[in-house]
């Protein structure tokens, strides 16, 4: 998408790396995330996919591979399925991918949990964490 | 999902209410009453979702509390496991005291270098598994470190103690250990001190070591109380 610019942060102990590309639509985290300010740290996430999502009109993908979670990462996940679901059923093109580790049952059911509900095309791909 | 009633009630009697006024303000109120009904699902998945990781957090704590006082190898009590029965033993004001015993396998080195060291795992394991067995709830057997046992007895007096030091010593004694290589001879030396209250642990602790050093150079295979370690009583 002309106008917003690529989202990248190196990951951390604590919190994921994120990779944000506006021309393939594409937002993906991967590693661990439980940053001392959940929050603040997902905040330009959100400001950066409900850019991609109101300014264009091309596919979307939101690629998670997330091993560890704290409770408010999990709020900032449902926010940006809650953001994608609205772009799917506006009738834009959009899929999620949450990668899990296969041999953690508590990821899947996690990720069953959380996308269980949703209307937009979703995937739980059990090949450890992107 | 569990809304309030009194909440639904009421959302429900606002949509009406806003169908009756007619759009925009239709679209509007319905647009919200859906949002506060999805906010309300979220908040109840999330608090389930938090729920289940906190349950989690505290089984693998116990978990972890578990394996910072367990030896691996042998599934006794490590050393800090060890020290920590030996605090609680030391807290107890009626107690008139308690034996601490230090066992070392005899010549482990030789087991190790001639037969390898996955046979001298298998050693220590099985020496583990007979001094606790041997001991059942008498007392417990934690590993001190290495080819070394620390055995604690809180029994009533000294005799006591030595009767169940003479029946560690004969958990040995009695049969060889099977192992991969052949039966193993296997035998332990020990050295053994009354803690009496008020005395750190730690200095009994040296005394019962000091005690299965004259074991050693006594000959092995036997026990000595630090009482008597400069002297030819006291052997198991």
């Amino acid at each position: 998408m002309a106008g917003l610019d690529p989202l990248t942060l190196d990951g951390t102990r604590s919190s994921p790396r994120v990779e944000g590309d506006p021309q393939a639509g594409v937002l993906r985290l991967s590693g661990d995330s439980y940053p001392e300010n959940t929050f603040e740290f997902y905040a330009p996430l959100l400001r950066w996919l409900s850019a991609l999502v109101e300014h264009g009109d091309g596919p979307l993908r939101l690629e998670i591979g997330l091993s560890y979670l704290n409770t408010g990462s999990i709020k900032s996940m449902m926010d940006m399925l809650d953001l994608l679901e609205e772009a799917h059923v506006a009738g834009r093109p959009v899929a999620v991918v949450w990668r899990c580790d296969p041999e953690d049952e508590r990821a899947v059911e996690l990720a069953g949990e959380l996308l269980e509900d949703l209307t937009l095309p979703w995937e739980i791909a059990r090949c450890g964490a992107a | 999902m569990a809304v309030p009633e009194r909440i639904l009630e009421r959302i429900e009697a606002l949509r009406g209410l806003a169908r009756e006024a007619g759009s925009p303000l239709a679209e509007e109120v319905a647009w919200l009453c859906d949002s506060y009904l999805k906010l309300e699902n979220n908040m109840q998945k999330l608090s389930r979702v938090s729920d289940r990781m906190q349950s989690q957090i505290m089984t693998l704590n116990d978990r972890l509390a578990a394996a910072a006082v367990t030896d691996t190898l042998t599934g006794l009590a490590n050393r800090r496991g060890t020290m920590e029965r030996l605090a609680v033993l030391e807290q107890d004001a009626e107690s008139s005291g308690f034996a601490v015993m230090l066992a070392d396998i005899d010549r482990f080195k030789a087991i190790n270098d001639n037969h390898g060291h996955e046979v001298g795992d298998m050693a220590l394991v099985e020496v583990a598994r007979r001094l606790s067995v041997t001991l059942g709830d008498a007392g417990m057997i934690g590993r001190w470190g290495g080819e070394e046992f620390l055995a604690v007895l809180p029994v009533p007096d000294r005799d006591t103690a030595q009767g169940w030091i003479e029946r560690l010593h004969d958990a040995l004694r009695g049969a060889p250990i099977d192992s991969p290589e052949g039966p193993l001879a296997v035998r332990i030396s020990s050295g053994a001190c009354w803690h009496r209250p008020g005395r750190a642990l730690m200095q009994t602790i040296l005394y019962a070591d000091r005690a299965l050093y004259a074991s050693k150079e006594a000959g092995r295979d036997c026990g000595l109380w630090w009482e008597e370690a400069g002297q030819a009583g006291g052997r198991a």
